[in-house]
């Protein structure tokens, strides 16, 4: 069931001209930073020879897949349940013999595979550097790792957003919100020790810094797998809401 | 009450339903109790609490009080086992406007568990028998409404449930479809469990065998169709001479007699009604009955009659 609900969301994507106008406006971005990033690396040998190619390019290239998907998921997720309660759909999911885990775990699914492409696009153009220079994979692979943690945890906020209204805009921009905040709390200064070490740790550098840098620590993989499953969780209370006082259709 | 309602559990049954949107109450202590082979019309006035009751039955929305049982499954402890025996068209068709005909109802079929080996046969009984082959690989944001609807009733049965529960399912159809759906749910009703909400009373006479009657969220009417409402409950009489309307209201059964003129009477009277007395007295008073006519009240009459407070009638 969460198998064919995940199928049928990631062929809905592609059957919108929106899906297919992000992810290519998605790969052109990418594509420019990386070729930015080339420049740079080329021009400047002394940090080039200090952070070594495979961060100087492929992590940083990855790592912009981050800022180009705060614009991306959004758009993508918006519609996920919003639309299903604009059009009045709901109601075939939720009468059929699935439960609210099942229906948030179909579409979360599908909206990842999707959204797992823009580091995927990242990691192909990192990877054509194998023939010009030594790339270090174990760097590449965490900071693919910190890279689709990341979207996937955009995409569980995204689904989330899209369960709480009808409008499937005001989803993307509360979406949009949430991701912006969690990415500004790192340069947050308030002098109050407590609450500062409290925005750093709910801030997205905080956790994928590390990993872009090939440092994998647990408690970094905990933050992103913890705020996915939160924001899941909170999107499968939703649809309880939604039969408990009606407004699912 | 249908008698078999009585000795086995029925295929859906809903006892004491409750619903409140904050402090309106929307439905309370509902009782539906449906067999396969009943088709159960399921009527009220606007805001009596039909569609808050179909979105309970179905598994949409959760009741305050109150339990359903599908095919002998609660509908709170195993809701998922329950919902795979239900087929539901709701009064808006449910639909993916991106998608193509086939694929929507695979995807449907899928969605209710129908095997990958059954799928395809389960698609194209379901195009056949709603006439969507011409229009089975064309989008479904091109389609008509006529063809939508027939789409949305198409959906709710591609998996052959044993309940199923159609909102408003001829809304948007031409005559020769509306016939054709009639048709249709007579059919399915043979073997399963129908519930239909709609507004249309004569859609619900020709459909039907069972009725219930729903006001301000309670059922004050149930019957079968061939039992309440075909019955006659008055008889129009005519005579060449003027009758004593004592010796009229004094025979067996008369309720009450109602002079439309000198000569033209209604006798109300309980359904089953002797007529070979009331022959018998003009024969002798030499009265010259002209017109004997049985009067069948239709379920307009009793909805009119129950939604506007003239009768009351056992739920």
């Amino acid at each position: 069931m969460i198998r064919t609900l995940a199928a049928m969301e990631w062929k809905r994507l592609f059957r919108s001209p929106l899906g297919w106008v992000v992810l290519a406006a998605a790969q052109l971005g990418q594509g420019l930073v990386f070729v930015q990033l080339v420049e740079t690396y080329q021009r400047n040998p002394a940090a080039a020879a200090h952070n070594g190619a495979t961060y100087q390019v492929a992590s940083l290239a990855l790592a912009s897949s981050g800022y180009i998907a705060l614009l991306a998921i959004p758009l993508i997720s918006m519609r996920l349940i919003s639309e299903e309660r604009r059009l009045h759909s709901l109601p075939l999911l939720q009468s059929s013999p699935l439960s609210s885990l099942q229906i948030v775990l179909g579409k979360y699914l599908g909206i990842s595979a999707y959204a797992i492409l823009l580091p995927l696009f990242s990691l192909v153009m990192a990877l054509s550097l194998i023939g010009s220079t030594q790339l270090d994979f174990g760097l590449l692979a965490t900071s693919s790792l910190g890279s689709i943690l990341l979207i996937c945890a955009y995409a569980a906020i995204g689904l989330f957003c899209s369960s709480t209204t009808r409008s499937p805009s005001l989803a993307a921009i509360s979406c949009l919100t949430i991701l912006i905040l969690l990415w500004s709390t790192t340069v947050f200064h308030s002098g109050i020790r407590q609450l500062d070490k409290l925005m750093q740790l709910i801030s997205w550098p905080e956790h994928l810094q590390p990993l872009l840098q090939g440092v994998v620590d647990t408690r970094n993989l905990f933050f992103f797998l913890f705020v996915i499953i939160l924001f899941l969780g909170l999107s499968v209370l939703q649809l309880e809401n939604l039969r408990n006082r009606g407004g699912g259709d | 009450m249908h008698n078999s309602i009585m000795n086995t559990e029925a295929d859906l049954q809903a006892r004491g339903l409750c619903y409140r949107y904050e402090d309106k109450i929307a439905v309370e202590a509902l009782d539906i109790s449906l067999q396969a082979g009943d088709i159960l019309g399921f009527l009220g006035p606007n805001g009596a609490g039909k569609t808050t009751t179909l979105n309970m039955l179905s598994g949409c929305l959760r009741p305050v009080a109150g339990q359903i049982r599908l095919c002998g499954l609660d509908m709170q402890r195993s809701a998922r086992q329950a919902r795979a025996h239900l087929g539901y068209a709701p009064e808006i068709p449910p639909l993916y406007p991106d998608l193509q005909v086939r694929e929507y109802l695979r995807f449907t079929a899928q969605l209710r568990r129908v095997t990958t080996s059954q799928l395809t046969a389960a698609v194209q009984r379901v195009l056949s028998d709603y006439d969507l082959q011409a229009v089975a690989h064309q989008r479904i944001d091109t389609l008509s409404k006529g063809y939508r609807q027939r789409l949305g009733l198409a959906q709710a049965i591609v998996h052959d449930p044993d309940v199923i529960i159609l909102d408003e399912p001829t809304d948007g159809l031409d005559p020769s479809q509306i016939r054709r759906t009639r048709e249709l749910i007579r059919t399915l009703g043979k073997k399963r469990a129908v519930l239909i909400s709609s507004h249309n009373l004569s859609e619900i006479e020709a459909t039907c065998t069972r009725v219930q009657i729903l006001q301000h969220g309670r059922s004050v009417y149930s019957a079968r169709m061939d039992d309440s409402l075909e019955a006659p409950v008055s008889t129009l009489v005519a005579f060449q001479q003027t009758p004593d309307l004592r010796a009229l209201s004094a025979l067996p059964g008369i309720a009450s007699c109602e002079p439309l003129s000198d000569k033209r009477i209604r006798l109300h009277h309980q359904a089953g009604f002797n007529t070979a007395p009331l022959v018998q007295l003009s024969s002798q008073s030499q009265w010259g009955l002209v017109l004997l006519q049985p009067e069948t009240r239709g379920l307009e009459d009793i909805f009119i009659d129950i939604t506007t407070g003239r009768t009351e009638y056992a739920a």
